[in-house]
């Protein structure tokens, strides 16, 4: 069945790209850019919304309740006074960098997505079917595939170190082009604070990568997918040092709290947007919250499974049911369990979706609960704590890895071909892999027991001589 | 091939832009900015050649890390204020230029001898990660080691470079923003 014939129009577009196979692949991008543009820039004013609400439900006011029902208009209404607002530029800034800034900490946020699935890959029949259902039968091919995701490159998570690496930029360049001290030293200390939790949080995701064994987002989320209950084979079981380490690092690589010292407001009036208003002021805004969906996302994919929550043939049973029973009771209604199959991948980002929102939730929560670091604290953290270990994770997860393997090769027997061996390397590391995770997380727990235990006991016998004990030591910030 | 062509030369356009932009503008950051947008260009060089990892790995290290540090070096020593020129630096514009000859030289003739892309040679084709990761532990595993060594002699000359002494307790500290400033100020 042909609903729409577009074989026309791609042969037009074929004779600008050198066939209508470029044709194809380039307006599909471009739709599913736009699906996934209009869904974050359209989900943005209500999370603001969300997180206000949120805030004031913590701080037991009632936030925004003006605008709409429950004022759930409020970012549109604050999005057109932003607009509104004068556009100002200081006198003594550097007007190119100042102009260009904001555009260079929104692109990033905005590239990294670009990676996310969103949904399975469709090949074989069904994808048949869909062409079929476009007029476009004659482009399919045996290999045709179509990912759900803007881009599927091989190098999948590099791509995503590559983004955030050149994301500090933006903030730098605008703390610096502002000519304001407090801009200078929002920016100096953001960029600082980037590079420094860049390190832990690439070093988190290696260990996922050797779980996984690919660099590829859907093999990393095909390793997690697999028997009735999905969530068993979740990589934060096998990694959960690696997640809580990264869970920390998005947070200071997204600039939230509590590692908002780029704008710490008591301390920088704003830091590196102080002198920004109207429109930039907004692309800022805008920039972070797509930053914290990215980071969200990246996080679902890499240790939560991606966009898989319910097992795909469950779902497709279950749909296929109802609408079978449906199309049976009424006469003459055409039905076949294509139409379960594409109901069941146009859910499958739903999945993916409300992982997103959680994550958001907690972005939220911390944010209205948790006090600001001091800078010290920022950088001790960093670099004493996660990256040490990120490293011992590292480690561990390797020789973990190492002898799983090595009791694969052991299950497959001695005289087994290379892919009997390969594929029971496979499947014992991924029935296994959860092993790691209690290994890692039980080394984590002891390590800080056996630190806090001698660093108390340090503590007492340093201040035995006064009436009350500490539990912290505090040093004096210097400088 | 027309496509072919149109990538080529806006990619080449923003190479050869930016190199000029990085020479020609007087402001240090905007011309590290531009330096930025050279190794950007170059990373789309080789994505355009099918090397997908070396793409990856060009912005993470080029773009990603040792530009950050640049620029962050500029920032903090505000270069903008110290227009005075060394010695050696006072006829740079002909030691320069000498380099530059002699480098195109070098090129021109590397070309004419080994040919371009172009002429009946495809890219090599990319090799997979788990190849580059083999030949990175066994063959080249010595100059891997070295390398890591180098890093870490940097690390600590940086750790070294840092400390600070408290006068009132004798404590070793590393300087924070705030001592940085004010002392390269």
């Amino acid at each position: 069945m042909t609903l729409i014939d577009l074989q026309p129009l791609f042969d037009f577009l074929g004779r600008f790209t050198g066939g209508p196979e470029n044709a194809l692949v380039i307006v599909l991008a471009a739709v599913k850019i736009g699906i996934l543009l209009g869904h974050v820039l359209g989900i943005i004013p209500l999370i603001i919304w969300l997180e206000r609400k949120i805030i004031a439900f913590v701080q037991d006011r009632p936030g925004p309740n003006r605008v709409g029902p429950f004022g759930i208009l409020q970012g549109i209404v604050d999005g057109v006074k932003l607009l509104m607002k004068e556009d100002f530029i200081p006198s003594g800034a550097d007007r190119s960098l100042y102009l260009l800034a904001p555009a260079l900490v929104l692109v990033p946020a905005f590239l990294g997505m670009c990676i996310i699935p969103f949904g399975p890959v469709i090949e074989g029949q069904l994808l048949f079917d869909i062409y079929t259902l476009f007029g476009l039968q004659g482009m399919w091919t045996g290999q045709s595939q179509l990912a759900l995701a803007v881009t599927n490159p091989n190098v999948g998570i590099l791509y995503v170190f590559a983004i955030t690496s050149v994301a500090v930029y933006g903030i730098t360049l605008a703390g610096w082009s502002s000519e304001n001290k407090w801009s200078l030293l929002g920016g100096i200390r953001a960029s600082a604070q980037m590079v420094s939790y860049e390190i832990s949080l690439s070093l988190s995701i290696i260990g996922v990568l050797l779980v996984a064994g690919s660099l590829n987002l859907y093999d990393i989320i095909g390793n997690q997918d697999g028997g009735m209950i999905p969530v068993l084979h979740w990589n934060v079981w096998a990694q959960p040092v690696a997640f809580l380490i990264f869970l920390v690092a998005i947070f200071a690589e997204t600039n939230r709290l509590p590692f908002d010292l780029a704008e710490g407001e008591a301390e920088l009036t704003g830091g590196f947007h102080t002198e920004y208003s109207s429109m930039k002021f907004a692309l800022f805004f805008l920039a972070e919250y797509a930053n914290m969906i990215t980071a969200s996302a990246i996080c679902a994919t890499l240790f939560f499974g991606g966009y898989l929550l319910i097992p795909q043939e469950m779902v497709v049973n279950v749909l296929d049911g109802i609408l079978g029973a449906f199309a049976g009771s009424q006469a003459g209604l055409p039905y076949s369990r294509s139409l379960a199959e594409v109901l069941a991948i146009l859910g499958a980002p739903l999945g993916l979706a409300l992982k997103i929102f959680l994550f958001m939730v907690l972005f939220i929560v911390v944010r209205a609960i948790w006090p600001r670091m001091r800078y010290d604290q920022v950088m001790s953290l960093g670099w004493k704590v996660l990256l040490v270990a990120a490293i011992a994770n590292l480690v561990v997860t390797a020789l973990g890895m190492g002898v799983l393997t090595w009791v694969g090769v052991a299950r497959a027997g001695a005289d087994a071909s290379p892919e009997a061996i390969q594929a029971s390397i496979d499947s014992v590391t991924k029935n296994w892999k959860f092993t790691i995770g209690i290994v890692t997380f039980a080394i984590l727990v002891v390590v800080d027991r056996w630190h806090y235990v001698a660093r108390r006991k340090r503590l007492t016998s340093k201040y035995r001589n006064y009436a009350l004990v500490p539990a912290t030591k505090v040093t004096a910030t210097a400088g | 091939m027309g496509a072919d062509i149109l990538v080529y030369a806006v990619l080449y356009a923003v190479t050869v832009g930016a190199a000029l932009g990085v020479l020609l503008n007087k402001d240090t950051v905007k011309s590290a900015m531009c330096l930025v947008l050279v190794m950007i260009a170059l990373a789309g060089h080789y994505l355009y050649l099918g090397q997908e990892f070396v793409f990856a790995i060009q912005i993470i290290v080029y773009a990603g890390a040792i530009m950050v540090l640049f620029l962050f070096a500029i920032m903090l020593l505000n270069m903008r204020e110290r227009e005075v020129t060394p010695w050696y630096l006072r006829n740079s514009r002909f030691v320069g230029g000498a380099f530059a000859l002699a480098f195109f030289i070098l090129l021109a003739v590397g070309i004419n001898t080994f040919g371009t892309i172009g002429e009946g040679r495809s890219p090599a084709p990319a090799p997979s990660i788990p190849e580059l990761a083999t030949l990175l532990t066994t063959k080249y595993s010595l100059p891997f080691l070295l390398t890591s060594v180098l890093l870490l002699v940097a690390v600590i000359g940086a750790v070294v470079m840092g400390r600070r002494t408290d006068p009132e307790t004798g404590e070793d500290y590393l300087a924070d923003e705030g001592e940085l400033l004010q002392e390269s100020l």
